[in-house]
């Protein structure tokens, strides 16, 4: 009998310890679903992050595409530094279109107050790179920044011309002409706040 | 006498040299054990290499690369590509209607820049890299050359969803016994895009997210990321897109970077090989390499077989030995038996009850053993294979093996006990009374 009992024994703990050899996982699904997300970011130098040691982590884009949009959302930075409003309606807004974006921002300042565009030109194709993006169904926000620290130009008459654009269109304007003009680290991640906090009034 | 008297005087017998009975059954366990074994391990064997080879699974697979065959290397497993060839739709689908082609795979890789933000190696962040991501078609993940190392495959048609290889985990400088680290973690990718800008010209990236649900090994491309095909077709229609369809970032014309072709058995495998060299497009398949593990797998079972073998004859002998003492020690209970008016197969039934009980509680006390000692060696195997980046295999409890270990033993015990029993039945009372 004891001999039986042992044999049991050895069967019960056998069978106990079949069952656990399964090494499926249980991974959740990441974040997947809801209507396409497709950021695009018309700018020059400030958006492109030239000042930046690591422009890919901490220019203001990656950051706003990381931070606030949904992990299914795509991102393409379109900015040229020294880009003018008249080269980025000829050059990125028609590459911004092709992409079928859903949220753009604008911030185009330096390369006109540089160029020396007149506060007159810059404000008609502002608009009308806003105009065109908005036609295409994307939300967009318009910004301004401070002066280039190389300008002696005061960049307080663009501003203006930008948020008056963005009245006309019925955009957000994102004012970030209080930042430091050298934007760097820093400067990205308050900026990148700045347009959080205009997205977090109606999120994507 | 009835079988139950038959079976209360076999236990009197068991009880009255409980020792021998012990030993004997332990003799028939120690044989179980090693059958039970070996054949549960050469189940697993045959489960995980010899059914992948005959019916067809990733071993029967054969890449195809977008390049034409290099005459000279035709039979090798890894043959060296010739000039390159596109591979498109058209192309799949003849090779698709190949006799003995049991399946077609597309793989499409992309290059892309690659961030891992919140991954750091010795304390600094890890810099961009470039690298490629692999797209496979994941509903058929069973017949491609993949193996989950930890976490799980990317869903089917996710957007947010990588498995990475161990050539990320070298990256970060993880050991494979490190890789579930990553898992949970999250990589951004951009695929690069020409724009000519004036007289500048500029690459922009598409960025996206992903979230890392597993490390894998797999084989279906070269690359560190393994995606959703769409994902890899996706990025790759970026790069192409631009003026210059791709050229300044060396993507190659081909739409698809090669395809993953599953032969209808291993047995096929050179056949279609050759078929698709006829078509036009360079191959590489491990079929020298499955051959010899073929031989070796065979080599491997006729020893185990053999070894299971000696184990059956041994305990036979344990047991028929034990049977003939238990016959001589017990004469005289046999004379009385058959004073009293006992028939030889009343005699012969009490000691081939014995003999088959003892077998049926060796075989049960055995077999489980044998399952232990299998697990035992599983757990072995699989920290091996772990430490080599290669899934474990899975132990079940083979039924007919369960169920043969301890039928088969009885049956063994009850053959083994005959020559004894026989000899017992024969065994004249007078004889039988005045020998003891």
């Amino acid at each position: 009998m004891p001999l039986v009992a042992v044999l049991l024994a050895v069967l019960v703990a056998a069978c106990a310890t079949a069952g656990d050899q399964t090494t499926a996982s249980t991974i959740p699904p990441a974040d997947n679903t809801g209507p396409p997300v497709v950021f695009v970011a018309v700018g020059g130098g400030e958006t492109t992050g030239v000042r930046l040691p690591d422009s890919l982590r901490q220019s203001w884009p990656q950051l706003l595409f990381t931070e606030a949009l949904p992990r299914r959302a795509v991102l393409v930075n379109l900015s040229s530094p020294g880009a003018t409003v008249a080269q980025a309606l000829d050059q990125q807004v028609p590459a911004a279109l092709e992409l079928g974006p859903t949220l753009a921002t604008v911030w185009l300042t330096r390369g006109d107050v540089r160029a020396g565009t007149s506060v007159a030109a810059y404000e008609r194709d502002l608009e009308l790179v806003v105009r065109r993006l908005q036609d295409s169904g994307a939300r967009v926000l318009v910004a301004t920044g401070p002066p280039s620290p190389e300008d002696a130009v005061p960049v307080g008459p663009y501003g203006a011309a930008a948020e008056r654009v963005a009245q006309r269109t019925g955009t957000q304007f994102v004012d970030l002409s209080a930042l430091d003009s050298e934007l760097g680290v820093a400067g990205h991640r308050q900026a990148a706040d700045a347009f959080m906090a205009a997205l977090a009034t109606d999120p994507p | 006498m009835s079988w139950r008297d038959a079976l209360a005087l076999a236990g009197k017998g068991v009880q009255r040299r409980p020792g021998r009975a012990v030993l004997t059954v332990l003799a028939v366990a120690l044989a179980a054990a090693l059958l039970t074994a070996l054949l549960t391990i050469a189940g697993t064997a045959e489960t995980k290499v010899l059914d992948e080879l005959a019916k067809g699974g990733p071993l029967a697979g054969i890449k195809v690369a977008a390049a034409e065959p290099d005459p000279g290397q035709i039979d090798q497993d890894n043959a060296r590509p010739g000039p390159p060839r596109d591979l498109d739709d058209a192309a799949l689908a003849r090779i698709a209607a190949l006799p003995a082609v049991s399946r077609v795979l597309p793989v499409i890789t992309a290059r892309v820049l690659v961030t891992a933000p919140d991954r750091t190696v010795e304390g600094q962040a890890l810099d961009p890299f470039l690298d490629t991501i692999v797209g496979v078609d994941l509903s058929s993940a069973a017949s491609l050359p993949l193996t989950v190392l930890a976490g799980r495959l990317p869903g089917e048609s996710s957007v947010t969803e990588v498995a990475v290889t161990q050539g990320y985990l070298e990256r970060l400088g993880l050991e494979r016994t490190e890789a579930s680290t990553v898992v949970g973690s999250e990589i951004r990718w951009g695929a690069g895009r020409f724009y000519p800008d004036g007289e500048r010209s500029f690459v922009r990236g598409r960025w996206v997210r992903a979230q890392v649900v597993g490390v894998v090994a797999q084989e279906a491309g070269s690359g560190s990321f393994l995606v959703p095909i769409d994902q890899a077709r996706t990025a790759r229609a970026w790069t192409g897109s631009g003026p210059d369809g791709g050229a300044s970032l060396e993507l190659a014309s081909s739409p698809y970077t090669g395809l993953f072709v599953v032969a209808e058995g291993i047995d096929n495998v050179s056949r279609v090989r050759a078929q698709i060299t006829a078509v036009g497009y360079s191959t590489s398949a491990p079929e020298n390499l499955i051959a010899t593990v073929r031989r070796y797998l065979h080599v491997v079972e006729i020893v185990l077989s053999a070894v299971g073998g000696i184990g059956l004859v041994i305990a036979a002998l344990g047991i028929t030995n034990a049977l003939l003492a238990a016959v001589r020690e017990r004469r005289r209970e046999i004379g009385v038996l058959k004073a009293i008016g006992a028939r030889d197969r009343d005699v012969l039934r009490i000691f081939l009850v014995e003999a088959t009980a003892l077998g049926l509680l060796g075989g049960l006390l055995g077999t489980a053993l044998g399952w232990l000692v299998a697990r035992g060696v599983s757990e072995v195997v699989n920290g091996y294979l772990a430490a080599q980046g290669l899934v474990g295999v899975r132990l079940g409890i083979p039924v007919l093996v369960v169920a043969g270990g301890i039928v088969g033993s009885a049956l063994l015990s009850l053959v083994a006990g005959t020559v004894p029993a026989l000899r017992a039945a024969r065994l004249p009372a007078r004889e039988a009374v005045g020998g003891s």
